[in-house]
């Protein structure tokens, strides 16, 4: 088929229709993500990319003269289980709430010299926030 | 050679004619998931200011016509155009989060771009008018045949969400399941530092697992023999999501705008077969 007689065929007002909307389709995801545009009305396909960024995984060790012990902090605190612990307990958010759990071990174990290795994550990854240089129980 | 492959782009993508049944299938089942994501939020019980009560009146009486298939494709259009009211005046220009998320933009751009297509050709009000109408005259019913060009933008939707999905993840951090890590360990694993390296090297075989879907599914479901591979993989990939994140009506959403890849006299033929009709070569026109 002669493309003369293809193009005549062709319906002109949905081909301008459609040209619109797949340009803006892959268009608004192009500007957003790749050029790094801002503009609210042109949506990029950027999902659960904050998601979990609001968590911090903490080792708690008890430290003696001659041992370094990782410490079973949910038992210690009285919980059987990871799921038996109220959510807050379980799942700690930021380093703040990594030392109020800590203040809470030395409670239940007075005298202990607490340390922990504690990391915190962002969107670039895991950010290292704790690394068993401090006495958590004598940190005011 | 040039003229024939214009001329094949030209029906594919401004022209294609089938079946209206997938159409319908879509306008159906993209109402109960406006409703399902919406109609709590916009109940007359939620507030009696007047443009809060305009809004769930032109909400509700839409999505119903929708839902039926009376007036289909206004309706359609207009439910699509109150979503996207509610992501950008409500959600954006007026700050409330939940609105701002890409499940709501997925919804209510598909329900935007299905109502360019017949959607209104098979199971609605607008179907069983027509066929009483010709009925009324003596004549057969017409077919439920129509334009599709809707779908074509439907599926080249859901290809972008994949295609720019990945394209987010393919970075070091994603990719060497540092992201998923955090996930998971949000929702399931507690703060425990774990022992080991098992549970990191699980979630960077998944995140680069993900990735590669994500970027074969955007291509694949075009591909007629790469589809039922596709769909197996993609439901899985979709089931997985909504088991364990909260994704809302994201992964219903998708596998429903999967009916837009299919040949839609293929899914004629099939609901035919299902209900025990004689298929037929050409069921979307045989009645014509």
């Amino acid at each position: 088929m002669l493309l003369r007689e293809a193009w005549h065929h062709v319906p002109k007002g949905r081909l301008v229709l459609v040209v619109g909307i797949v340009g803006f389709l892959a268009g608004s995801p192009f500007y957003r993500q790749v050029i790094g545009g801002k503009n609210p009305a042109m949506r990029g396909w950027v999902m659960f990319s904050g998601y979990g960024t609001d968590y911090c995984q903490v080792a708690f060790h008890e430290r003696g003269p001659d041992r370094d012990e990782r410490l079973d902090r949910l038992a210690v605190l009285g919980h059987d289980a990871l799921w038996d612990a109220p959510r807050e307990v379980r799942r700690l958010k930021s380093e703040k709430q990594v030392r109020r759990q800590a203040r809470q071990l030395c409670r239940e174990l007075p005298g202990i010299d607490l340390r922990a290795d504690a990391r915190c994550a962002t969107r670039r990854g895991w950010k290292r926030v704790m690394a068993r240089e401090e006495d958590l129980c004598r940190t005011p | 050679m040039t003229g024939d492959l214009l001329a094949r782009a030209g029906a594919f993508w401004l022209a294609p004619r089938g079946s209206t049944r997938s159409a319908a299938l879509l306008r159906i089942g993209l109402a109960l998931l406006l409703w399902t994501r919406f109609a709590t939020d916009l109940a007359p019980f939620r507030g009696f200011t007047p443009d809060k009560l305009a809004l769930s009146a032109v909400f509700f009486v839409a999505t119903s016509a929708m839902l039926v298939g009376w007036w289909s494709r206004t309706a359609t259009l207009v439910s699509g155009a109150t979503a996207l009211w509610l992501m950008f005046r409500v959600g954006v220009h007026g700050g409330h989060e939940p609105y701002v998320h890409h499940h709501v933009y997925l919804l209510a751009t598909a329900t935007v771009l299905l109502a360019l297509t017949a959607c209104g050709g098979s199971y609605s009000v607008d179907r069983w008018l027509a066929v009483r109408s010709a009925e009324g005259r003596g004549e057969a019913p017409p077919a439920e045949e129509g334009d599709l060009w809707g779908l074509r933008l439907v599926a080249l939707l859901v290809s972008n969400v994949y295609f720019w999905g990945a394209y987010d993840k393919t970075n070091e951090v994603f990719l060497a399941g540092y992201r998923l890590h955090h996930m998971f360990g949000y929702l399931y694993l507690g703060s425990d530092w774990p022992v080991g390296v098992a549970t990191a090297n699980l979630m960077a075989v998944v995140a680069v697992a993900t990735v590669v879907i994500e970027y074969a599914l955007a291509v694949a479901l075009w591909i007629r023999r790469c589809q039922p591979i596709g769909f197996v993989v993609g439901i899985g990939l979709h089931a997985a999501f909504f088991l364990l994140l909260p994704v809302s009506t994201f992964s219903a959403t998708m596998l429903l705008l999967y009916l837009a890849y299919l040949d839609a006299d293929a899914v004629h033929r099939l609901i035919d077969r299902l209900q025990g009709h004689r298929p037929t070569d050409e069921p979307a026109r045989a009645a014509a």
